[in-house]
């Protein structure tokens, strides 16, 4: 499990996190959304341990990932939102930086990337942006880490390869796996984290499963418009609504809609 | 299994930054290992164009270019293996990889001091060798009697007192770790930099020696210098000593900083 008490990280004067407390339970897809600069990629940073707290306590099944303890990096796999490109083939690298990780598997790995239709014997600096995108996916997902952190795994990705993502993400992972995923591609995901961490003004504005936001709010599909809706957004064919869930109803979520929702009723959610 | 250091996890590593030392710099280390044949060329070129036979390549020449060879490399080599520890990309890469800060200092440091060297060497040397035994008026092979030591009799003669090939490899461990250093902390212009920092830090060193001198030597008595009745060897032993405490120094201080920030370098 993940734990994080009281979290502050500044940028010199700039405070980018503060006050932020949340458990990271095993075997739940955190969907960790939020706007530009609000701290997404700053807070994977911190739990993979490339940056040190201003203040407050990260721990990783007990240990600060900042000391970078072999045991705990076993543990993880953080995937940054940009990748680098070697001088070496997508399976030289795998097999080379793969195998430090207890659980890799390079038949999973190779699997995997078949599933995105890229070849692993191709030189890395070579590839576009996506393949090299798909083969740090494929790494991620065939490391067996207990804790994959993913920066925007989606950005860069074709349509197929989206749908590939989903699958393989589901397919490779453990159940007891804990995977956070920041992200501002919500309709990719949509149907696949649980709960969702929304960040706003460096702290968390929203931190539930989509279980309890169903139990609150109400996402309305139809042509009719309600007057008492917090949120209301035209789509082709009607509208999506959002309101108060207050005789129980249940309704799909709609992830953009429950964003623009929490961000314009602040309110409500604190 | 250890946190700080496990055998078989450091040799896992240690072959890891190998490969990626290799993919990165393994050309370039060929090019600086063939310089002396490349001098050999650009030298024999016009010699037949314009005089239609073969010069006499100079083995001092040869010497001079292995020197520069081995100068290149021990500059260059750390800002490009390990120059992108500054970039985010890379260097989140190289702090995830599961092995411990202190596995991958000594894979680091062993890889600048001693296998580089030893590369080149072998590069250098092999080529040298067949070269000199194939090409005409390419000269003695370098390590022959009559190669190296008759190119630096100077050299030759100080190592009754001093083992220069020892000095030539402790300058390169205190060179290779103060540029692995300014490859991991500076973000752009690496060599150039730490040039610098090494100009600035000598001529802070050579101010704080000239004031300590300064002040010893207060109210000394230049006349008596010239009658000092001085016991060679004891001089020489003296000069070996604080030769040898300054690259100790160098060395632990430049090591400590370098594990230093490899220990906390943050993305």
């Amino acid at each position: 499990m993940i734990s994080i008490k009281d979290l502050a990280f500044s940028y010199g004067t700039n405070c980018v996190l503060k006050n932020i407390s949340l458990e990271l339970e095993e075997g739940k897809i955190y969907g960790l959304l939020g706007e530009n600069g609000v701290g997404k990629t700053t807070l994977l940073t911190l739990l993979a341990g490339l940056k040190k707290v201003s203040a407050g306590i990260i721990e990783t099944d007990g240990k600060d990932p900042y000391k970078r303890e072999p045991s705990m990096l076993c543990s993880l796999y953080y995937l940054p939102d940009e990748v680098v490109g070697y001088n070496m083939t997508a399976a030289q690298y795998a097999g080379s930086a793969g195998n430090f990780w207890p659980g890799f598997s390079m038949d999973r790995f190779k699997e995997i990337m078949q599933l995105f239709e890229t070849d692993y014997n191709m030189k890395m600096n070579k590839m576009s942006s996506g393949q090299l995108k798909k083969t740090y996916i494929s790494l991620a997902l065939s490391s067996g880490a207990k804790y994959l952190l993913l920066d925007e795994p989606t950005n860069g990705l074709d349509i197929p390869s989206k749908s590939a993502f989903r699958s393989a993400l589901m397919k490779y992972t453990d159940e007891k796996s804990t995977i956070i995923i920041s992200t501002h591609q919500v309709k990719d995901l949509e149907n696949i984290i649980d709960p969702i961490i929304i960040l706003d003004n460096s702290s968390v504005l929203l931190n539930a499963s989509i279980e309890e936001i169903g139990r609150k709010l109400f996402f309305d599909y139809g042509t009719e418009l309600h007057s008492d809706a917090l949120y209301m957004e035209q789509v082709p064919g009607g509208y999506v609504q959002v309101c108060l869930n207050q005789d129980g109803r249940e309704s799909k979520i709609n992830l953009e809609a429950l964003f623009n929702t929490v961000h314009k009723h602040k309110e409500l959610f604190v | 299994m250890s946190e700080i250091f496990n055998i078989n996890r450091f040799w896992k590593y240690f072959v890891h930054d190998l490969k990626s030392a290799k993919s990165n710099y393994w050309l370039s280390l060929i090019v600086c290992g063939l310089t002396p044949l490349v001098g050999y060329i650009i030298y024999e070129i016009p010699m037949l164009l314009f005089q239609h036979h073969f010069g006499e390549y100079q083995t001092a020449v040869k010497v001079t270019l292995v020197f520069f060879a081995f100068f290149v490399v021990l500059m260059s080599f750390p800002a490009k293996a390990y120059g992108s520890l500054t970039d985010k990309k890379a260097g989140s890469n190289w702090i995830l990889l599961p092995a411990s800060t202190l596995e991958k200092y000594i894979s680091m440091i062993l890889i600048t001091c001693i296998v580089v060297p030893a590369a080149l060497a072998a590069v250098v040397f092999a080529s040298d060798f067949i070269f000199s035994l194939v090409l005409p008026r390419y000269g003695h092979f370098i390590l022959s009697g009559s190669g190296l030591s008759s190119a630096v009799p100077d050299l030759a003669d100080a190592s009754v007192f001093i083992n220069v090939y020892a000095l030539l490899f402790l300058n390169w461990v205190c060179n290779s770790l103060a540029f692995t250093l300014g490859a991991v902390c500076f973000k752009k212009a690496k060599i150039v930099k730490t040039y610098i920092a090494e100009c600035i830090i000598g001529i802070i060193c050579f101010i704080i020696v000239a004031v300590v001198l300064a002040i010893f030597t207060h109210g000394f008595d230049e006349t008596l210098m010239y009658n000092i009745n001085l016991d060679e060897e004891e001089a020489i032993k003296w000069i070996k000593f604080l030769l040898y405490s300054a690259i100790t120094i160098w060395i632990l201080a430049v090591g400590s900083a370098l594990y230093l920030r490899v220990k906390t370098i943050k993305h």
